[in-house]
């Protein structure tokens, strides 16, 4: 794996372009995401930090540009490569949750599981995510808090390198925001998930070890945090 | 309001098959009425206008009795099926789209006014519809014209239709619909917008759905009982699916149901009839002798009634049965000649009036009453007919020992109205195309109808799990996967329901046919083959494969131009 400032380079993307009909979002964004950090994407609506996060973690393919990961370009996998390689590596987290509403929390989970690939511990993560008292409901028996880290759960019991969290805590309140926050912390450290937060909240940004901002479809600055807060000590609106 | 309309419609018009379907059914549904209706009301009219009917007129106005009545039984089961789609319609299109109707009705804008818009798209797209279908029923009533010209050698047949088909054809089915859109609101009315909005939750909705579907998977005997736990607890897609397979069994049994009874009523009325000629007196009583291969028998129409109720029989006595003509039950065993105090019935009596062997029936005969012993059904028993021993019915009638009013014969015989072998033959022939073009174009849109209600529920659910395959395919499921999960079960799905319901639709179609054939008072024996449950279930599995193709160019479609960023993000 190859390094850079210390850390080992998990996913790189170079000069990725993307646009909607007429609309340019993306310019020619390149950046690398190192390994075991969590990073925190700001930018104002419109900036493009989402497109770039779906790109990142192929739920999008780049109009130009490619991605890089683990020496393959995985901007030019093919549709059953890149299902695998997502299927494997990578956790989505959306603000809406996208859990599976006729499946109970447990199945939601399971459903996340890689066949042939160790799983997260189950009872663990379940534990630490403190949803062991849900697991037979169904998500429109949850309040969003509990749905969100149901999603939580389910993004990461395949053990994935990579956790994707687009305005995660954007539906929820402050305790569950910070609640969130704190558990993909822990994830990042003590199961070594490599976590890219997108999000408006400049307090959340205060928590990660880097700071990539977007503006008009391109990436205005990159900042490694030296002094990241921990998520209890984030101060709310 | 106009653009609160204009909204709402441009959401309708978003579900471009749904609708599109909803209009082919409007205009199926009037097409078979008019196709009908065209050929009968003007000259029904004109028969009735006429002061005498020739014999084959008086069986031609049979004959539009026949259809005009099949026309009104069809018009009602293809109302109540489309007026179903349009349920399903609305309790998906409200489902889907709560959030705006909350929006709307924040906004101000009260329940009646919203139902107004629905109630009104409703209106227009019926009215087109059924004008569609009527003119389409114009020109396809030449069809039914030319055949009844051909059948019952009737010429001057015109085609044209009175103000009453008129308005149950377009008003009144526009108005079925319109009220169904009416009561569909209520999925939404009365609801605060909040929770419009918000979307509700139902905890024992889910948990009576977790119960049932958990303990419908352990009973099943599969290995992978996942998917099926899935499809389970979409308990109204289940049921949408048991009613669609239902009715396109029962329509496609009932159709060929049809055309079996046709046959099966040549069949019965030439088995055991071998004489080349009936001849009848029908103004007095013969004692001649006759050859000793001819059967003589005496018939009565006059005042006949069974257990009180009126028929047009008619009764008869037969002095012997040999080669020429032998009664046989519904096993094929020839029937012994009756003694006195017994009858045979013909099928249809004995289904008109509910009458089983060994009952004992009250006969009013000439106004005289008498009792008898049904000891058999006679399977080819001349229509409607009673028999009864010869010689009682003589005394009833009062005439004496011997004497006959009718003959079957292999030579003619002088003197009578004689019909001959030919010419039986020939009314039976009419008689079975009675049976008729009109039924059997019915039949083929009654298909028709129970095949687009079962690509409509296959095609809903399939929608209703777009979201969750396009979560699978973000998730890093493969499309297989995605298939084996959430499609290819409700195949299982399909065929399984077709053989739980086909033994209830053969049943239900049965009663069908039986209060149409009292109502039409012409006997139309059940009937189904192998190779109609087997075309039932060929059937089922190209509309199902028909619709999994659709949905799936249309999930390719939605993969393709990224549109799982449009779901993440909209909702």
């Amino acid at each position: 794996m190859t390094r850079q400032n210390g850390y080992s380079i998990l996913l790189k993307a170079e000069n990725i372009t993307k646009s909607y009909g007429k609309e340019s979002v993306l310019n020619g964004v390149s950046l690398t995401v190192y390994s075991g950090t969590f990073t925190a994407i700001l930018g104002p609506s419109g900036s493009g930090k989402s497109t770039l996060l779906n790109i990142l973690s192929g739920l999008t393919r780049p109009a130009s540009g490619k991605v890089y990961c683990g020496g393959e370009t995985v901007s030019d996998y093919s549709e059953t490569r890149l299902a695998d390689w997502k299927r494997s590596e990578v956790g989505n987290v959306f603000q809406n949750y996208m859990l599976l509403g006729n499946l109970t929390v447990k199945e939601n989970i399971k459903i996340g599981i890689v066949p042939g690939k160790v799983p997260m511990d189950f009872d663990l993560l379940t534990r630490i995510l403190e949803i062991e008292d849900i697991l037979d409901k169904f998500p429109a028996q949850l309040s969003g808090g509990q749905q969100q880290r149901a999603a939580i759960a389910r993004a990461v019991i395949k053990a994935p390198r990579m956790l994707f969290c687009d305005e995660a805590t954007g539906a929820l309140d402050e305790t569950n925001s910070k609640k969130v926050v704190e558990l993909l912390h822990v994830l990042k450290s003590d199961f070594g998930v490599t976590v890219l937060f997108v999000t408006h909240n400049q307090q959340i940004a205060r928590t990660a070890d880097r700071v990539l901002t977007m503006k008009n479809g391109l990436l205005a600055s990159d900042t490694m945090n030296e002094n990241p807060i921990s998520a209890a000590d984030m101060i709310w609106g | 309001m106009r653009l609160a309309y204009q909204n709402l419609m441009i959401e309708i018009f978003r579900n471009k098959i749904f609708t599109a379907l909803l209009f082919l059914l409007t205009v199926l549904t009037s097409l078979m009425f008019f196709f009908v209706m065209f050929s009968v009301d003007s000259n029904m009219a004109a028969l009735k206008a006429m002061d005498t009917l020739t014999e084959n007129q008086m069986s031609y106005r049979n004959a539009l009795n026949s259809n005009m009545l099949l026309a009104y039984v069809f018009l009602a089961t293809t109302v109540g099926l489309t007026a179903f789609v349009f349920i399903m319609f609305f309790y998906r299109f409200f489902r889907m789209n709560r959030r705006q109707i909350g929006c709307l009705k924040a906004l101000g804008f009260r329940d009646s006014v919203l139902r107004g818009c629905f109630v009104v798209f409703v209106a227009v797209l019926s009215v087109i519809g059924a004008a569609a279908g009527m003119i389409g029923g114009y020109f396809l009533s030449s069809v039914l014209i030319d055949g009844n010209m051909r059948s019952y050698l009737v010429t001057g047949l015109v085609k044209g239709v009175s103000i009453l088909s008129l308005i149950v054809g377009i008003g009144g089915t526009t108005l079925v619909f319109c009220i169904t859109a009416f009561l569909c609101y209520s999925f939404v009315r009365g609801k605060e917008p909040g929770i419009l909005i918000a979307g509700s939750q139902n905890s024992a909705r889910y948990s009576l759905a977790l119960r049932l579907a958990n303990g419908l998977c352990k009973i099943i005997p599969v290995k992978d009982k996942f998917p099926f736990r899935i499809a389970f607890r979409k308990p109204l897609a289940i049921f949408l699916i048991i009613t669609a397979v239902m009715s396109f069994n029962v329509c496609m049994i009932l159709g060929r149901s049809l055309n079996i009874s046709s046959a099966a009523v040549f069949r019965s009325q030439t088995i055991g009839h071998n004489y080349e000629f009936d001849t009848k007196w029908l103004f007095n009583y013969q004692n001649a002798p006759l050859p000793d291969d001819a059967i003589a028998y005496l018939e009565n129409s006059d005042k006949l009634a069974i257990n009180g109720v009126p028929t047009d029989g008619p009764i008869v006595g037969l002095y012997a049965v040999n080669e020429l003509f032998r009664l046989q039950n519904t096993n094929g065993e020839a029937l012994p000649l009756l003694g006195a105090g017994t009858a045979y019935l013909s099928p249809g009596l004995a289904e008109f009036h509910g009458i089983k062997v060994d009952d004992k029936i009250e006969v009013m005969i000439a106004g005289k009453a008498s009792s008898f012993i049904v000891t058999d059904i006679a399977a080819n028993a001349e229509t409607g007919c009673l028999y009864v021993n010869a010689e009682a019915l003589a005394a009833i009638l009062s005439v004496p020992e011997g004497a006959y009013n009718g003959t079957l014969t292999i030579e003619p015989i002088s003197g009578g109205e004689t019909t001959t072998r030919v010419e039986r033959i020939d009314e039976l022939n009419r008689n079975a195309t009675s049976n008729n073009i009109s039924a059997v174009i019915n039949q083929v849109v009654g298909a028709v109808v129970g095949a687009i209600l079962l690509f409509l529920a296959l095609y809903l659910n399939f929608q209703d799990n777009t979201r969750d395959m396009l979560i699978l395919h973000m998730l890093g499921y493969h499309t297989k996967q995605i298939r084996k999960l959430m499609v290819n079960v409700y195949l299982w799905i399909v065929w399984a329901t077709f053989i739980l319901t086909l033994a209830p639709s053969i049943l239900l179609a049965k009663a069908i046919q039986k209060s149409l054939s009292v109502s039409l008072n012409e006997y139309m024996p059940f009937g189904t083959d192998a190779l109609v449950i087997l075309t039932v279930f060929v059937l089922l599995s190209i509309i199902y494969l028909l619709v999994q193709s659709v949905f799936g160019l249309g999930l390719k479609r939605v993969i393709a131009k990224e549109e799982i960023s449009a779901l993440v993000y909209s909702e």
